[in-house]
């Protein structure tokens, strides 16, 4: 499964290294840290997958695969909760 | 720096510095960015909603300035609210519009505090955020500058998805609005006009000088009146607070008749030219102003009853004339101070509201 940014949704600015995402539909707001910043930038460019996604975490952040691994499928699942990424 | 609405912007320059005390105005920055992405979201929303039925909007005031020199930077300037103008003749349909995006009035009960309004503000309150739209219908009032309203709307230029209004326009506004402002000059508004300055030459530069010149009679007269106001009305913050403190304090008798002044017909209906300055700095029943014959039938049924209310309690007080006189002259005159208290408060730029941060 790929997913990618819900533009309809989600307003967001990348301060000071760290992505600041607004939901538009009930106007909270998510700051993101630094990996969570690296999926959120890749899923604005292009569609990708969980998979795909651990994988350049893995390799930017220097972390085992399946560690990023986990930590992707966190943050992609509150992303989609909150509709701020869909599937592509 | 943070009451002059200016530490975004600083937290901007020092970063760019590479100014390690950049950090101390971090939370400025992040603040003012996340509630501006909203704002400008929602103005997005309804610039798209007033494009589906052929009504453009033109973005006016900080949202302008964004859009116009910091497109991909929103946080560096904080801004309370966004403001829109619409063709006047189709205001009440992009209002309509606004109500169907979860908008809705914030004086939605006093028809008198509308109809002679520049502006009417409209607030969407879901979340944690609630974002205010003010839907301009002109942008000055009467006598100033009466061209300039269909001005902005025949020559605005688009600048990426915005409309906004020519530079020259801009400087105007800024003009009328610091004006209206009894000349509380923000640094952020000097900020704009120095970068605004760029965008003309020296022939369009003398033509703006010529075109806000008579304002500066005008706004001391806008001033005076304003003193004026603050000293007659009720201690309260806000012009909102103080509207509805004046309508709660007439009764529903009082009330009536002046919405019937407002929205009336017969010899007091009929439109003259002389309208909206009282409207707006007589501010003792901002519709009732729409005519001079409004003002006066206002006049005559606002004035004499504040004026009689004081008087009462005074004598009540003090058992006599003389208290009753010294009263009504204390209440005037220790209203100055007050009065340009909130003057202050009120042109301070708001602090960047408090978000909801959940990942």
């Amino acid at each position: 499964m790929r997913y990618i940014v819900n533009r309809d949704a989600a307003q967001w600015r990348v301060v000071d290294g760290e992505a600041v995402v607004v939901n538009m539909d009930n106007s909270y707001y998510y700051g993101l840290n630094r990996s969570g910043t690296f999926v959120w930038t890749i899923l604005t460019e292009q569609a990708a997958s969980v998979d795909e996604l651990a994988e350049r975490v893995a390799n930017e952040f220097g972390v085992e695969t399946a560690r990023a691994r986990t930590d992707v499928e966190a943050v992609i699942r509150q992303l989609a909760e909150e509709h701020l990424v869909l599937e592509a | 720096m943070r009451r002059l609405g200016l530490a975004p912007l600083l937290h901007r320059a020092l970063s760019d510095a590479a100014d390690l005390r950049a950090a101390l105005f971090a939370p400025d920055y992040r603040h003012s960015t996340v509630s501006n992405l909203l704002r400008l979201g929602q103005a997005r929303r309804v610039r798209q909603a007033l494009a589906a039925r052929d009504l453009p909007c033109v973005l006016l005031k900080g949202g302008a300035f964004l859009a116009r020199l910091a497109p991909g930077d929103p946080g560096i300037r904080p801004m309370a609210d966004i403001d829109l103008l619409v063709d006047p003749a189709r205001f009440d349909e992009a209002a309509h519009v606004l109500s169907g995006l979860g908008f809705h009035r914030t004086s939605e009960r006093y028809a008198f505090s509308r109809s002679s309004a520049l502006a009417e503000a409209f607030v969407r309150d879901e979340g944690p955020f609630p974002v205010e739209i003010d839907l301009h219908r002109a942008l000055a009032p009467w006598p100033i500058l009466p061209g300039l309203t269909r001005s902005v709307l025949s020559h605005s230029e688009r600048v990426g998805e915005w409309l906004v209004a020519p530079v020259a326009e801009t400087l105007a506004l800024i003009a009328v609005h610091r004006a209206r402002h009894a000349f509380f000059w923000s640094c952020g508004d000097l900020l704009e006009v120095r970068h605004l300055l760029g965008g003309l030459d020296e022939e369009a530069w003398q033509r703006a000088i010529a075109r806000v010149t008579a304002l500066g009679a005008l706004g001391a007269v806008y001033a005076t009146l304003k003193q004026a106001i603050y000293w007659l009305g009720p201690e309260t913050t806000s012009d909102r607070t103080r509207l509805e403190a004046l309508a709660a304090g007439m009764g529903r008798v009082r009330r009536r008749v002046l919405d019937r002044v407002a929205h009336g017909t017969g010899p007091l209906a009929p439109p003259l030219t002389w309208h909206r300055p009282m409207a707006r700095y007589l501010v003792v029943y901002p519709a009732s102003m729409a005519s001079l014959a409004r003002s006066v039938a206002a006049g005559l049924v606002y004035l004499p009853a504040r004026a009689a209310d004081e008087w009462t309690e005074a004598r009540r007080a003090g058992g006599g004339v003389r208290p009753g006189f010294r009263a009504l002259w204390h209440h005037l005159a220790g209203g100055t101070a007050a009065a340009q208290t909130r003057r202050a408060t009120a042109d301070r730029t708001p602090a960047p509201e408090a978000g909801t941060e959940r990942a």
